[in-house]
């Protein structure tokens, strides 16, 4: 994967995170904490990997999301996965 | 689609919920549950009531409804087969979907720790919930009750399912404005709307203490199964006669003191008739001076809110003494005529009023509300 395909990923998630939230773009960077920073509680979790898995035609184990800290796990993770394809 | 048989229905239009609450929260809503939310607001505003932290156990919420978050519900089945697989089922299909969420919505929203009750009684729900909340109020189990009814079923399926019952209008399918026709001769079946009504029930001291700008006292009410027929009321009415007379027992008042009737009237052929029938059993001769109306010729029929807007409908008559027109009656049967059935607005002092609610499941209910001295 290129740089400009890995911030493609990265673009895409803010993106689809800003929206769940109803949150500026601009106030979701790699190192915002999904918890303590912005807000997601368990049942928002779930919702956004709902949506990811539908953006990024992936399925995600239950058990990889508490690997989800931050912001930039989450890109790290889904630039990985779709690589894999 | 036009493979309906009835291509009539009352939606609401327009309808912002972002208007009354969290854009966040509407993503994680059925419109039932938005329509009880909306209503929920409107009335704690009109009502000036502000629930402290002291108060919260003691106000709940009792909402009914008769199919849930059906909305959410098809979509959900829809993708589930579409896609085929399991994965494609929204994390919060069952919270938006399940019976209680207006309820426990609006339990959130308010900050209301006291009861909170859902009820399905079909098309009777909403009144029986103002029934239950009352109840509640007279047990001692809370002070202050958010009651009501909601109903957001004008989908594929249910519209489908209620075509295919034979419940709906079919002939008016040309001019749906005259399709809603209750006690009218040529009414054919009801109309679909949708909708929600919640009123703020509180204990006689608590509205005096926060001088309460107090509408109507809810003084009774009935309720009653037929243990007849799941759909089909039973022919005598005497089921439903007996449903008022225990409602105005119940608030120790006789059939000659009621002025009006807010009436269930959906516009079936069967139901306005027997509706009648237990009047005429009830109030014998006083039958002729009692001011009747149908909400459902201006509203269609709202399904799990149509008691609860009904009941709305009766306390603004009590404060106004003005009777809505039914509309659409334009040649009365003679099998459920009255002389206080008009289409026409009435005006008259009501001191006390009837609201009738009957449901699928051979349900019945009959509120006593009357004007506070």
């Amino acid at each position: 994967m290129n740089d400009a395909e890995a911030s493609r990923i990265a673009e895409k998630i803010h993106q689809a995170l800003a929206r769940h939230l109803r949150i500026e773009r601009e106030r979701i960077r790699p190192g915002s904490l999904l918890r303590e920073d912005l807000g997601l509680d368990s049942a928002d979790t779930i919702e956004l990997v709902f949506k990811l898995e539908d953006l990024f035609h992936i399925q995600i184990p239950d058990d990889d999301l508490e690997k989800f800290k931050t912001v930039g796990d989450l890109t790290a993770y889904l630039a990985a996965k779709t690589q894999a394809f | 689609m036009n493979s309906y048989r009835s291509q009539v229905a009352a939606e609401v239009k327009g309808f912002r919920p972002e208007i009354y609450f969290d854009a966040r929260k509407v993503e994680k809503t059925d419109r039932s549950a938005q329509f009880a939310l909306a209503a929920a607001k409107m009335a704690i505003e009109d009502a000036g009531i502000d629930f402290t932290r002291a108060e919260r156990y003691r106000s709940g919420v009792c909402v009914g409804s008769g199919t849930g978050g059906m909305i959410v519900g098809e979509r959900q089945l829809t993708a589930l087969y579409h896609h085929a697989t399991a994965h494609k089922v929204h994390p919060n299909f069952i919270p938006m979907n399940t019976m209680n969420a207006p309820s426990g919505q609006i339990a959130i929203e308010w900050g209301l720790n006291g009861p909170n009750l859902t009820i399905a009684t079909a098309c009777s729900s909403g009144a029986h919930a103002i029934g239950q909340a009352m109840n509640l109020i007279r047990g001692g189990q809370a002070e202050v009750m958010l009651a009501g009814g909601t109903e957001a079923c004008i989908t594929p399926l249910t519209f489908a399912g209620f075509c295919s019952l034979r419940a709906l209008s079919t002939h008016f399918n040309d001019v749906p404005e005259k399709a809603s026709r209750p006690f009218d001769r040529k009414r054919d079946g009801f109309v679909m709307g949708e909708g929600a009504a919640i009123l703020v029930l509180e204990n006689l001291s608590h509205a005096r203490r926060r001088s309460a700008n107090i509408y109507a006292e809810v003084a009774g009410w009935g309720a009653t199964n037929e243990a007849h027929h799941m759909v089909i009321p039973e022919q005598t009415g005497l089921a439903i006669a007996r449903t008022i007379e225990l409602a105005l027992a119940d608030a120790r008042l006789g059939a000659c003191q009621v002025d009006y009737i807010n009436a269930h009237a959906t516009s079936t052929p069967a139901g306005d008739q027997v509706e009648i029938r237990a009047i005429k059993e009830v109030c014998q001769a006083h039958a002729g001076d009692v001011l009747i109306n149908a909400t459902k010729s201006l509203v269609g029929h709202t399904i799990g809110a149509a008691g609860a807007i009904g009941a709305i409908a009766c306390v603004l008559t009590l404060q106004t003494g003005l009777i809505h027109p039914t509309i659409n009656l334009e040649e009365p049967d003679p099998e459920c005529a009255l002389p206080g059935i008009r289409n026409e607005v009435q005006q008259r002092r009501v001191g006390v009023g009837l609201v009738h609610s009957f449901g699928f499941g051979s349900n019945n209910a009959v509120l006593v509300l009357r004007k506070v001295q």
